[in-house]
């Protein structure tokens, strides 16, 4: 077999892509794995650590939150964006999508500071609500929750609407209407109907959104504030200010391990695997 | 009649407001970023392009440019050809667990960026590719090959293989077969990639801000460091520029889909 | 008719510039199996969507047992719609479809049960309650979509050619299930169809639908032996057409001149004069060897044998006549006497005046 692959000449041609993600992404990433249990000697002490410690345990929840929350946002809104974007006339269908996949093209840097510049106190946003009489001083909204799930909601909607958009604009018409010929008035009809024929779409959605979310980094470091600092930022400062490499490769493994649970979770039991989308 | 109505009309609103939540921070910065005052105010009080102009002429911006510039275009390329090649091995030979390669060919995209970024500083330092150009290079291909493999790897799957099968029917050499038949047919997606690939690259924060040292980095590390203490437009304006590039390469990317009805975004 | 379920007067429906359906009126007795045939286009779904509530009338008025039906929106509409692809709730079983429209109606746990269980008994599916659509075959997937329209006892059935997805001797089947259904339980039904076979098959009336108009509604004999209208006759089974001009009139038939002098009965929108077009069936042709004695019908013409196609119980003798136009005529296979004729052979074919009809010639 393994005469037969070195004359397969075609063969050959994996090998710079091979050798490349080889070394300079699986070694990488498995020593950093590694060293969570190496550091400084063999043990699982580095994960003891994050367990007991409160404020690690914290960043953890932090993390869980804020994505848990991006999720639903994601959701709320997205779902009513993929539903318009199946039901419309072309130009508006072509019109939302472009909408939706600004954000993707741009750099996610680009719009945190975006998000920066209209939550600070002088921001437009606190202008516009001054000016409306909703408020008398300016509200917070940066370096706390509120702007760091604005901004993540924003980033995170595409990921959300186009597996919504996949599934809906495949749910055959006749469907909706023979719900109705039945006697499902249109709430009634949407419950029992619609959205569970949406729910492949709603579950890749909601997997995908929360599974970047967990990894979240440039967003919540410039939003947030100190009470909304997400695992990758604990990542970062232990590295970077403390030289903290043991710690930092436990909390490595940990969004690791938990991201793939997720995914193992949720293609065991729905049945539904991210697609491919790009 | 009614109530479908009444829902309409709330999911109307709804999207409304989404399109402008999508929208109108971009539209901001991109207007700010022409502003006549030093501070980030909207509306601005005129127009200028002060901040453009300071972008290339401040020397630190113009070196981090460079950098920027410098790691972009070895990136796409080499991506460029190690993704295709690595297509044309998964989808035209008979390897074992192809499958598998392919899933560890992408794993850069599944596994979160901030893990990657930090096995790969800890092993730069020891290799010394820390704070280098070549380090950057390589960083940011193997983040971009999972883009290029699956744009080829798409295209690759329309080409008919009876197409290659008549080609060397009428006597054409393998290698012939590649360059005449099926490098053609793919080219627009190879482009595709390439241009992903810059962009993604020239977007890049977070491993390079790992990799990175204040004498070797790009312009999206200098823009985090100045961000936090930002006061002046002159971060809008290169927002709005690497938005620009962005825009560009994407749009050039989809009508190069477009000619070659191969499946695409829009 | 003593009192009519559905009533249709005068409905129209434009899309924009399109006027899919021009001036449909019509009504449905009680028991009653109604079907719409025509072919893609005619107009005959848009106007059963119409009644069903899925697409808006632009104008005339449609009632529901003496109740105008056009304000209802869909879901008050109470009428049993199967569609064409049965649109069976893949994510619910078969119980839980035919279940739907009682919870809708909220009707009693314990009553929706059974009536469950018998109507599924009654399409001959009791033991597949648990399945999901995507486990059943075609014909069983149609005959829940059947239960599910039926378990309401709705007023007035609507089947949008349901039997189109299916292969010919299921859907032969199916038309006689449906037609035992229709006989025992006594629904009207409102039936959609492209397939002239099936509609004569099945109904009680067709109403035959052309370019957004009814052509013609009658019994499948009415329309068969008394097409009025040169599409009628054209579009259910075969007919041979030869034209004319009109010359006389006289005791309900008439004469027209083309090639040869023919006779006819005349079609109720006949004008006195003018192009008209002579129809006659196959079968009603006589064909005699050249040279054999006539057998006194009234119309004959002679031609020229250029294929025979054998169908078994029956044969096919295409004629050419002198003008170059084709005739057709379907012998059975029992005829005695036309041993010797065979592609070439001279022929003359006759049949009796009160075997055609004359129509307008559209």
């Amino acid at each position: 077999m393994f005469a037969r692959l070195t004359r397969d000449r075609y063969a050959w041609l994996l090998l710079p892509a091979g050798l490349l993600i080889l070394v300079l992404f699986a070694y990488p990433v498995f020593w950093l794995l590694v060293r969570s249990f190496s550091d400084p000697t063999w043990g699982l002490q580095n994960y003891q650590t994050v367990l007991e410690k409160t404020i690690y345990l914290k960043v953890l929840w932090n993390t869980v939150a804020i994505a848990g929350a991006t999720t639903i946002g994601a959701l709320v809104l997205g779902y009513p964006m993929a539903y318009s974007m199946v039901h419309s006339p072309p130009l508006v269908r072509k019109l939302l999508i472009f909408v939706v996949l600004i954000p993707f093209w741009t750099s996610i840097l680009v719009r945190t500071f975006a998000w920066m510049v209209l939550l600070q106190p002088k921001g437009i946003v606190n202008d516009l609500l001054i000016g409306i009489g909703l408020i008398d001083t300016p509200a917070k909204f940066m370096f706390n929750r509120t702007g760091v799930l604005i901004g993540m909601i924003q980033i995170m909607l595409p990921f959300m609407v186009f597996p919504l958009y996949s599934v809906m604009s495949r749910i055959d018409h006749s469907y909706v209407q023979a719900a109705a010929n039945l006697g499902a008035r249109p709430v009634k009809s949407f419950v029992r109907v619609y959205l569970p024929l949406s729910m492949p779409g709603v579950i890749t959605g909601s997997m995908l959104v929360f599974i970047i979310a967990l990894g979240y980094f440039i967003t919540p470091a410039l939003l947030g504030g100190r009470k909304d600092v997400m695992i990758a930022q604990l990542i970062q400062q232990q590295i970077s200010d403390f030289g903290n490499w043991a710690l930092a490769s436990a909390l490595a493994v940990i969004l690791l391990v938990g991201t793939g649970l997720i995914f193992a979770v949720v293609f065991k039991v729905f049945k539904v695997g991210p697609d491919a989308r790009l | 009649m009614r109530q479908i109505a009444f829902w309409k009309n709330l999911r109307g609103l709804i999207c409304g407001l989404v399109v402008l939540y999508m929208v109108v921070p971009l539209a901001i910065i991109l207007v700010i970023s022409f502003s006549s005052a030093p501070f980030l105010s909207f509306p601005p009080p005129g127009f200028s392009m002060q901040w453009y102009d300071k972008f290339f002429t401040d020397p630190s911006w113009v070196r981090s440019l460079m950098v920027s510039l410098q790691v972009m275009v070895p990136t796409a390329i080499l991506a460029t050809l190690a993704g295709t090649g690595a297509a044309l091995a998964l989808t035209r030979s008979k390897l074992p667990a192809a499958g598998f390669i392919q899933g560890l060919l992408m794993a850069p995209l599944v596994v979160p960026v901030i893990i990657t970024a930090a096995a790969v500083f800890g092993v730069f330092r020891i290799w010394g590719l820390y704070g280098t150009i070549p380090g950057l290079i390589l960083a940011h291909t193997v983040l971009t090959i999972p883009y290029v493999l699956s744009t080829v790897v798409t295209a690759l799957g329309l080409v008919d293989r009876r197409l290659e099968d008549a080609a060397a029917n009428l006597g054409a050499r393998p290698l012939t077969t590649f360059r005449r038949i099926t490098l053609p047919l793919i080219l627009p997606a190879v482009l595709s990639g390439l241009l992903f690939a810059m962009v993604i690259s020239f977007d890049e924060l977070v491993v390079s801000l790992f990799i990175s040292t204040p004498t070797v980095r790009p312009v999206t590390v200098l823009m985090w460091s100045n961000i936090r203490g930002a006061t002046d437009p002159t971060i809008a304006a290169i927002a709005t520029l690497l938005f620009l590039f962005s825009l560009t390469a994407l749009l050039l990317e989809g009508l190069a889909r477009r000619r070659s009805n191969q499946p695409r975004v829009l | 008719m003593a009192d009519p379920i559905l009533e249709l007067k005068a409905v129209r429906k434009s899309f924009g510039k399109v006027l899919a359906v021009d001036d449909v009126t019509l009504s449905i007795g009680t028991g009653e199996f109604l079907t719409f045939l025509g072919p893609s286009g005619s107009g005959k779904t848009t106007t059963l969507m119409m009644v069903a509530g899925f697409q808006s009338v632009t104008s005339g008025s449609m009632m529901l047992d003496g109740k105008p039906l056009d304000p209802l929106p869909a879901y008050e509409r109470d009428i049993g719609m199967v569609f064409q692809h049965y649109a069976l709730f893949p994510h619910m079983t078969v119980t839980q479809n035919v279940s739907f429209p009682l919870e809708m109606r909220k009707v009693a746990k314990q009553e929706i049960k059974q009536r469950v269980q018998e109507v599924l008994a009654l399409v001959g599916l009791p033991t597949h309650g648990e399945r999901f659509p995507k486990q059943l075959s075609g014909g069983q997937q149609q005959r829940v979509a059947l239960a599910r329209a039926m378990v309401f006892k709705p007023r007035l059935l609507l089947m949008d050619e349901p039997l189109g997805a299916l292969d010919k001797k299921l859907r032969e089947h199916m038309q006689i299930e449906i037609m035992r259904l229709h006989r025992d339980l006594g629904i009207t039904v409102l039936y959609v169809t492209h397939d002239q076979e099936e509609a004569l098959v099945m109904s009680d009336r067709i109403a035959v639908f052309n370019e957004g108009r009814i052509e013609q509604i009658g019994t499948p004999d009415d329309l068969y032996e008394n097409p009025a209208t040169r599409f009628v006759a054209d579009f259910i089974g075969e007919s041979n057409f030869l034209k004319g001009r009109v010359t006389r009139r006289e005791n309900g038939l008439v004469r027209i001149e083309g090639l040869l002098p023919l006779q006819g009965r005349a079609a109720s929108g006949l004008a006195e004069q003018g192009q008209a077009v002579l129809a006659v069936r196959p079968e009603r042709l006589h064909i005699r060897t050249v040279g054999a004695s006539g057998n006194g019908e009234e119309n004959a013409v002679e031609g020229r044998v250029t294929d025979i196609v054998y169908l078994g119980q029956s044969r096919k003798f295409i004629v050419r006549l002198a003008d170059d136009s084709e005739m057709t005529a379907l012998v059975q296979a029992n005829v005695q006497g036309l041993e010797s004729v065979s592609v070439g052979s001279e022929v003359g074919l006759s049949w009796r005046a009160e075997d055609s009809k004359v129509l307008p010639d559209a």
